[in-house]
């Protein structure tokens, strides 16, 4: 028999939901039940009462940009630790990439990936599913059963969908599923390997991949979202001229969604500076005026979704020169950290949470909330209360990190996942 | 003739563990290493001193190099070191082996000095991180070419008497080249005026950021330049089209006489080798000795790589390097 949980005393925050002042919740199962105001009574109805202490309760986080080392690379992250590390940072759905070793393009790993997660206490563990077969952009991938086995949509995982015809067939396919396709990865044919475009690249010698590569797949990308009318989310937008194209197109009255890396609100490519191969990543920091595009427009909304692109790389795959080295870095854990750091650049707290919670869950179609009904996915967080972030702190296996030292505010005090309490910091 | 070049006054000495780049050395530093690369060049070669006696160097060459890598070997044993050559094509590392590994193995050897060449921008470096020796960089991917660029600037010294002042004009293949950026960076460091000339999709405009002025025709770039710096065009690099074919770089971008005579009349021809002939530069000119400095740049060559040897084998602090 389930037994009614009520978390008092909190701070609920929750912008889509009109939240933003002293209340509480009561949980029953793995639901919530009841949403109040102030600190009434209704704890005389309750088994477990937990008093939040004036801490902030906010919908579950949503990061819908994971890569999963499992299948294929279980030595750096297997899927259940994923799950754990995502809800040590407050995450409690985890939108997994379909480009694993092989590549979620069958109703059968995307089963895989939510039965790989259950014995571990951590988020929930989605996923995206691959539009062709194992990302090549040649065959399209089975999209029907793939989202009846529960793929929450479809993605190339890094590489650009391919030639012009297998890309407008795969979208117009995929718009009778009437899930939402990820779009606008930079065109590889541009990207030697390499770091960035412009003077850094030249000063080191290394391939250039010039901002126009993103811009081009995007410009490209949004004409065949008004062709095919599929729905469309353009989730890594790292370019200033990208933000522009979004924003433009949105304001034509397309109707897409986009969304930007933590890092690329935060990094510039200073980051990379003697060949530091953590910083490397795909696609590349660019130059700060670039980064202030995306922190723009996060700010006015043109850029709806904020995720990690959480990626673990073991150190013999970056220990190696520049070029062999490969893309990515971890960021579950400081995820919600670096976000709040925003605030202090232009970022509306309400922007942020959203960016987080609500908006990632209209893109992709999942209940999120604070309200009746709702599943009970909760993160409880002293948004600020400060720390710093610091490889030795981190619990990931792999440490490709570009934090070191930073201060930073928000310390994930409890995370939910369905009513049961997935991760308590001690 | 050293002295006819007043030492500078800043930083004149060096104190590097590590020769990497032109980039990471000041002024003084570069003044420093001509002063005494342009000693040793007039030295006969049984007259250097054995500052790297009981020394060991290693050449580990990951690329194909005939003369950087004998340059390097003869400047050691002038100064009275061993001199190990690593054949990396049939050692370990293409049985797999990482860098990493590499330089751990290397490290049990012990040497004192180690000359890499290796085919990726920023390998060096990293090899530098986990060695004890002295590291020296003879190369690495498309990033710098140190040595190179030293022998380039003593020759000019030799000639011209200065680098301050003078008009650079570096012509071709600049996107392939670690030695049209290690030039570019000294000449600039030590007062000259950088033209870069070629084609775009061998000189992207991205280049401008570093200072230099950027021409796509031979013909406005090279007017009254006192030095012309040829490059190797480096099919071997060209993954994609990135020029039609030799004739039509020839005909465009080629060094002829013509083409010459819009330089100053005493202007230099350099090139660091080897000369693709009929595809970047006329035979006439390479063997012009009025004119063509080729031969002198490996000559003098030998001789920065002694000063550069010399001034790790030392280290001396900058103050106690004055009256050297």
């Amino acid at each position: 028999m389930s037994k009614r949980t009520l978390i008092r005393n909190v701070h609920l925050f929750d912008p889509a939901n009109g939240h933003d002042g002293p209340g509480g919740v009561v949980l029953y199962g793995d639901r919530i039940v009841a949403v109040f105001g102030g600190d009434s009574a209704i704890a005389a109805d309750a088994d477990v009462v937990i008093d939040g202490q004036g801490a902030t309760l906010l919908p579950g986080l949503i990061d819908s940009r994971v890569h999963l080392s499992e299948p294929g690379l279980e030595y750096r992250e297997t899927v259940g630790e994923t799950a754990r590390l995502a809800a040590r940072g407050g995450i409690s759905t985890v939108i997994a990439q379909p480009s694993t070793a092989p590549a979620i393009d069958r109703p059968q790993a995307v089963y895989a990936v939510s039965h790989r997660s259950q014995g571990g206490k951590g988020a929930r563990m989605q996923t995206l599913g691959a539009l062709t077969v194992g990302c090549e952009g040649k065959e399209l991938a089975e999209l029907g059963l793939l989202a009846e086995a529960g793929a929450l949509g479809f993605s190339n995982g890094t590489a650009p969908v391919g030639p012009l015809d297998t890309i407008s067939r795969a979208l117009n396919y995929a718009r009778s599923t009437g899930l939402t396709v990820c779009l606008g990865q930079m065109d590889a044919v541009w990207g030697e390997p390499g770091v960035i475009g412009g003077e850094l690249a030249a000063r080191m010698g290394l391939g250039g991949i010039p901002a126009l590569a993103e811009v081009m797949s995007i410009e490209r990308d949004l004409r065949l979202v008004e062709m095919t009318g599929v729905q469309a989310h353009f989730d890594m937008v790292t370019s200033a001229e990208g933000v522009n194209a979004i924003r433009d197109a949105k304001a034509r009255g397309l109707p897409i969604t986009a969304g930007t890396g933590i890092a690329y609100a935060t990094l510039t490519d200073i980051a990379i500076g003697d060949y530091r191969t953590h910083a490397k990543l795909h696609p590349p920091l660019r130059p700060d005026r670039d980064r202030l595009g995306v922190v723009q427009g996060l700010a006015d909304g043109t850029l709806d979704t904020l995720v990690s692109d959480h990626r673990p790389i073991d150190t013999d795959h970056k220990r190696v020169p520049f070029e062999q080295a490969e893309p990515g870095m971890v960021g579950l854990e400081t995820f919600f950290s670096l976000a709040l750091s925003l605030e202090d650049r232009g970022v509306s707290k309400a922007r942020l949470i959203s960016a987080l919670t609500s908006a990632p869950a209209r893109v992709f179609a999942l209940e999120s909330g604070i309200r009746p009904n709702a599943p009970a996915d909760l993160t409880l967080a002293d948004l600020d209360r400060p720390r710093r972030l610091s490889e030795a702190r981190l619990h990931s296996r792999c440490r490709n990190f570009n934090y070191e030292g930073i201060p930073a505010r928000g310390v994930v005090l409890k995370t939910y996942v369905g009513g049961k309490l997935v991760f308590e910091r001690a | 003739m050293t002295q006819s070049f007043p030492p500078a006054t800043i930083g004149y000495g060096f104190s590097h563990a590590h020769l990497l780049g032109i980039d990471p050395l000041k002024p003084g530093e570069i003044a420093y290493l001509l002063d005494r690369a342009a000693y040793f060049a007039e030295l006969e070669p049984g007259e250097a001193p054995d500052a790297l006696a009981g020394s060991t160097v290693i050449n580990l060459f990951f690329e194909n190099s005939t003369r950087t890598r004998s340059s390097f070997e003869i400047a050691a044993q002038r100064l009275g070191a061993d001199v190990v050559n690593m054949d990396v094509a049939t050692s370990s590392v293409k049985k797999g082996e990482t860098l990493i590994d590499t330089a751990d193995t290397l490290n049990a050897m012990r040497p004192d000095f180690l000359v890499v060449r290796h085919g990726q921008a920023g390998a060096v470096k990293l090899l530098s991180r986990k060695l004890d020796a002295h590291v020296l960089n003879g190369g690495d991917g498309k990033h710098e070419h140190p040595t190179q660029a030293l022998a380039d600037a003593l020759t000019i010294r030799r000639h011209k008497g200065k680098i301050d002042g003078l008009t650079v004009a570096i012509c071709g293949d600049i996107r392939h080249s670690r030695v049209a950026r290690s030039n570019l960076l000294l000449l600039q460091k030590m007062g000259a005026r950088v033209r870069l000339i070629g084609p775009p999709t061998l000189l992207p405009n991205s280049y401008e950021a570093l200072g230099v002025e950027v021409y796509h025709r031979m013909d406005e770039g090279l007017r009254d330049v006192d030095i012309v710096m040829m490059l190797r065009l480096q099919v071997e690099r060209m993954a994609g089209t990135l020029i039609p074919s030799g004739r039509e770089f020839f005909r465009f971008y080629g060094l002829d006489r013509d083409r010459l005579a819009l330089a100053k009349p005493d202007a230099l021809v350099m090139h660091p080798g080897p000369m693709n002939r009929g595809v970047e530069i006329a035979s006439d000119i390479a063997d012009d000795l009025d004119q063509s400095v080729i031969r002198e740049q490996v000559e003098m060559g030998v001789a920065v790589r002694m000063a550069c040897f010399e001034a790790l084998a030392t280290r001396r602090a900058p103050t106690t390097l004055r009256a050297a």
